[in-house]
């Protein structure tokens, strides 16, 4: 994996002291990677409860959207190894390149209502919730945010 | 692409994995995940091969400079689909037209031949229309008095050639090198390809793309009941493996 601030803070500090705000961001990311990592953790062991609870809630709410499958909501279940990956590299750009650029180029292509991802991630997050604490939520956070920003329909018709 | 009913799906981009070409430095070999090698060739490498192609075909080395990007292309929309196809877990060519457009930019941006777009051509559905932002050879070659992205049209004659199906051909008909902003192409089936690049060759100064597509309109035909999606690959031995060019 790709620590992409971190080696950043390596390579330009080459023979001088890191600085303070280097520290304490370097200090900071230390803290938080036992959390990180149990993040990882939870969500490769509810992958596959997750897949099979996202996919018949989905069935339940929109029964009329032929969109939701069973392998379409497996897709977005398995997205979240590239939040977990950006999460524990605390580095969202690793997201926006892997998933969100991407995502957001199919659903223009293929003229997908991007509200309809949205309202999967949403029942997602739900269920997420269910089931992680709040510090390891607290650190998903700013990863879930980012994905809802990418999917608001402007976003999705920039790309056109 | 052929029209799919396929369930649309998402994967993420298959390229931007960490490491995605990797390179081992104590053999000096570069592989992609699924073992393929990977070998970068610098510019002056290939302006060195078609000066050379130049000095000894003469004008046909843009046939020869083509026929190679659509063998270059065939072993290479081969090998994607092989690998596209493990990666979704179903035939790639069954996927969305719009997600294989998608795809498709992803390898082109991934493996440096530039920013890859296409359309069907409204005015004539037979035909698309491509465009390659920051692509290589106009990049390399500087000014010409006719397009020079030579490989980029044999390899797009053989993508879609191979995803349709059908012999397709591939005329460039703006390029950088002539002062356009992008190089932009028409794809379509090789008899109608072969007489638009008649017409385009034989007016002064040459048509632009929008005229190309006006005549491609004019000149359309009604469909042949034969051209269904029966797949022809072309008939090129594939005695060697798969190497491929990075620049």
């Amino acid at each position: 994996m790709i620590n992409t601030w971190l080696t950043e803070i390596i390579h330009t500090a080459n023979e001088r002291l890191f600085n303070d705000e280097e520290l304490a961001r370097m200090l900071s990311y230390y803290s938080s990677v036992p959390t990180r990592l149990k993040l990882v953790e939870e969500l490769e062991r509810q992958e596959p409860s997750l897949t099979r609870a996202l996919h018949k809630e989905l069935q339940r709410r929109y029964p009329q959207r032929t969109l939701y499958t069973r392998r379409l909501a497996q897709d977005l279940v398995e997205s979240l190894r590239y939040v977990a990956r950006a999460v524990l590299a605390d580095d969202l750009r690793l997201l926006r390149y892997r998933w969100i650029d991407h995502m957001r180029a199919a659903l223009a292509a293929c003229d997908v209502d991007p509200q309809w991802i949205a309202d999967a991630y949403a029942v997602l997050r739900e269920l997420l919730q269910r089931q992680l604490t709040r510090s390891v939520w607290e650190v998903l956070d700013p990863a879930w945010s980012e994905l809802d920003d990418s999917l608001t329909r402007g976003l999705v018709a920039a790309t056109r | 692409m052929p029209e799919s009913a396929s369930p649309f799906r998402l994967k993420g981009n298959y390229f931007a994995e960490p490491y995605h070409f990797r390179t081992d430095v104590t053999t000096g070999v570069c592989r992609t995940p699924t073992g393929v090698r990977i070998c970068t060739l610098p510019p002056d490498f290939l302006l060195g091969l078609r000066d050379a192609l130049i000095y000894e075909c003469g004008k046909s080395y843009r046939t020869v400079l083509k026929a190679a990007g659509r063998r270059w292309g065939s072993q290479w929309i081969k090998r994607l689909d092989r690998e596209w196809t493990a990666y979704y877990q179903q035939p790639f060519r069954e996927l969305p037209a719009g997600l294989i457009r998608v795809c498709l930019a992803d390898a082109f941006a991934a493996h440096g031949y530039g920013k890859l777009d296409y359309t069907r051509a409204e005015e004539s559905p037979e035909f698309w229309s491509a465009e390659i932002g920051d692509s290589l050879f106009p990049a390399l070659v500087g000014e010409s008095d006719r397009p020079v992205d030579l490989l980029m049209s044999g390899l797009l004659a053989a993508i879609f050639s191979y995803l349709h199906g059908l012999t397709m051909d591939c005329l460039q008909t703006e390029c950088p090198s002539m002062g356009a902003e992008r190089s932009r192409f028409l794809i379509g089936p090789a008899p109608r390809i072969a007489e638009l690049e008649a017409w385009w060759e034989a007016n002064t100064p040459l048509p632009s793309h929008e005229q190309v597509l006006q005549q491609a309109a004019a000149t359309s035909h009604a469909p042949t009941n034969g051209q269904t999606h029966t797949h022809q690959e072309h008939h090129l031995p594939h005695s060697q493996p798969p190497l491929e060019v990075v620049s």
